[in-house]
């Protein structure tokens, strides 16, 4: 997919301290409508708190990131105001066992859309067709495989009907054999059109769907290309590293 | 042994028995609801954090037999006279409420932050994620400890004998005064007493039981 109108996500020159840890340091990122792009990197590199201060779950200390027009400040309206655009699906999932799969998905719609019940399980019970497990909707989340679960996270993100989908390892917790399933439904995701950032390991899945492949490492954007270009010819010698050691 | 002492007083006692589960469910009832509010305000920050910390420590940290001599006997000093009942009342609900508060806020932050964080995420306002996330999660929880806090103050309204308010323990002293049947009266007490709290005891138990095979 090309570039194309005004980016819907916009960091510039961001930065990020934990106590005096130097997390982020200066990263400057641009996400136009309908990209997916893939943030690589080593461990401590800084690529989750990148994407969780994209909707706010970090703040950033300086510089400025805006989202879909809304620039996030200490103002609560704004921070709940892009929250309800863009959907989060984390490592360990997060569902809310007191809850079936049908309530995990429903709840927000209904709350914070304020839909009719009957209006949002409709829409849960055809997302949970979508993501390939519409028996499970009665079930409770610890009846559930991994890779169940994680669909489910990702309906129920979906079900915000948000602008954007920001993934932070989404299949760095599951046994080998579910993660495909999961990736197939981030890869429908993506055919569809829904603007993605995905913080993976997952080079196959980069490689085939995503627009542009970040990588960082220490704190900064070391090297941001298309796939092919990011595989095949590297430019940074840090990257080349990388990528030697991850696809051995 | 005089057991006829016992059947004669009988009535007396079990009138005392109404007394103390009177004054444990008022207590307890009092107590749950301030302590809800002390602890949730425990998770904050703030004057109104301040205030909640001071409370807690205050009556988890003196004795609650003090807490009930100092406001029926010292609080007349600045001109508040509370009668017998109101005083020991009041101490018990301090005291349940304070336990309560840090039953409360214990429970709420042993709830994982990435529900929290998913809730949040979801567009929900704290307000929300509270209620409809954390709270349903933490209420699991709190129960086991709860019901053991209900249990010690259903024993624990006996200290309101010495200011004396009229309920079990009162009641068997006064019987025992008259009769001089020491041994038979505070054994028929003793039974009384048992007789409430052993079932709520074993009802803690046996749920404390279910919820750690439900959350395996």
């Amino acid at each position: 997919m090309t570039a194309r109108g005004d980016p819907i996500i916009q960091l510039t020159d961001v930065h990020k301290w934990f106590g005096r840890l130097h997390v982020l340091r200066g990263i400057d990122l641009e996400v136009w409508p309908g990209e997916v792009v893939v943030v690589c990197g080593p461990s401590g590199s800084g690529k989750s708190t990148l994407i969780r201060c994209i909707n706010r779950l970090e703040r950033h200390d300086r510089g400025r990131i805006v989202v879909d027009g809304i620039e996030l400040t200490d103002d609560l309206r704004h921070v709940d105001a892009v929250r309800r655009e863009v959907g989060m699906v984390f490592q360990q999932f997060n569902l809310f066992p007191h809850l079936t799969v049908l309530q995990n998905i429903t709840l927000a719609p209904t709350l914070v859309r304020k839909w009719p019940r009957q209006q949002a399980e409709r829409v849960a019970r055809e997302l949970l067709e979508r993501v390939g497990i519409p028996e499970k909707a009665e079930s409770y989340p610890s009846q559930l495989s991994g890779g169940q679960q994680q669909r489910v996270a990702i309906a129920r993100a979906l079900a915000m009907q948000p602008k954007i989908m920001l993934f932070d390892e989404p299949t760095s917790a599951l046994d080998p054999e579910m993660i495909q399933e999961v990736l197939d439904v981030m890869r429908d995701l993506a055919r569809r059109g829904m603007t993605m950032v995905v913080v993976t390991h997952e080079m196959g899945f980069a490689r085939e769907v995503a627009d542009r492949i970040v990588f960082m490492d220490e704190g900064t954007v070391v090297e941001a290309a298309p796939p092919h270009a990011f595989f095949s010819n590297p430019r940074h010698e840090r990257t080349r590293a990388f990528l030697s050691k991850i696809l051995r | 042994m005089r057991w006829d002492v016992v059947a004669a007083n009988a009535t007396y006692l079990l009138e005392g028995l109404r007394g103390t589960v009177a004054l444990g469910l008022l207590v307890m009832a009092l107590g749950t609801v301030l302590g809800f509010g002390v602890g949730l305000a425990r998770l904050g920050r703030g004057v109104l954090y301040a205030c909640a910390t001071g409370f807690v420590e205050l009556f988890r940290d003196t004795p609650l037999i003090m807490q009930i001599f100092f406001i029926f006997f010292g609080l007349p000093a600045l001109g508040i006279r509370l009668n017998p009942f109101v005083a020991a009342a009041a101490a018990m609900t301090f005291f349940a409420a304070a336990n309560t508060a840090e039953i409360v806020r214990g429970a709420i932050q042993s709830i994982p932050r990435g529900q929290w964080e998913a809730a949040r995420s979801l567009g929900l306002s704290p307000a929300q994620s509270l209620r409809w996330v954390i709270l349903p999660q933490a209420l699991r929880r709190m129960l086991p400890p709860m019901m053991g806090l209900f249990t010690t103050l259903l024993k624990d309204t006996s200290l309101a004998a010495i200011v004396n308010v009229f309920e079990l323990t009162t009641a068997g002293r006064r019987v025992v005064e008259r009769t001089l049947a020491s041994f038979e009266i505070w054994l028929v007490v003793a039974a009384l007493y048992f007789l409430v709290c052993y079932p709520l005891s074993v009802a803690t138990q046996r749920l404390e039981r279910r919820l750690v095979a439900e959350t395996a």
